[in-house]
């Protein structure tokens, strides 16, 4: 049982719509094998440092969540090669449970 | 940052005990124009907080946060 977060690029072409269908897509391929999602945001479009398929910006999306075994990484690594949504994407283990958005919210209200 | 007389690590001074990757504006004082990461010796970084800095910067190039080489357009 490990907390990963993975921040992955979505192609910058795409309406708000379109993004939360392709979040949705992957909240259910990660549901669907019993793993638990933290945190799911859209940071927003911004300039890549380089191009990436020849795009010159980029969708920004921030996903933290717990997965069971391990093996489950190298299968959403898969997924997220086989999405031709997605441009680019960064899987990291994390140490420490991340803050919930949701808590962080109810503590500053 | 960059003076020549006593040096002291930057994250040390400040309490800063991991680096995040994410925090592009912090990992920019680090590298120079052309993308390169300033080596230890000019910034003064301790040897423990340098490696955790080139290990959050090159996680931030392989996401397109930071540019692997800028060249001036000039």
């Amino acid at each position: 049982m490990n907390y990963y977060e993975v921040l992955y690029i979505v192609n910058p072409n795409y309406g708000k719509d379109k993004i939360s269908e392709i979040i949705n897509d992957i909240n259910t391929h990660i549901e669907s094998k019993k793993h638990s999602i933290l945190n799911h945001d859209f940071w927003g479009k911004k300039q890549l440092a380089y191009s990436v398929n020849k795009e010159k910006y980029g969708n920004y999306v921030l996903l933290h969540a717990e997965f069971d075994n391990s093996s489950f990484v190298n299968d959403f690594k898969q997924f997220l090669n086989l999405n031709s949504e997605v441009l680019k994407y960064l899987i990291v283990k994390l140490d420490e449970k991340p803050t919930l958005n949701k808590e962080e919210k109810e503590e500053s209200e | 940052m960059l003076s020549n007389r006593k040096k002291s690590c930057f994250f040390q001074r400040n309490g800063i005990k991991e680096i995040d990757y994410k925090d592009t504006k912090l990992l920019n004082k680090f590298i120079n124009d052309q993308g390169k990461i300033i080596p230890r010796r000019v910034t003064g970084t301790s040897m423990k907080m340098h490696r955790k800095l080139v290990n959050a910067i090159k996680r931030a190039r392989n996401v397109a946060l930071l540019p692997f080489v800028s060249v001036d357009k000039d």
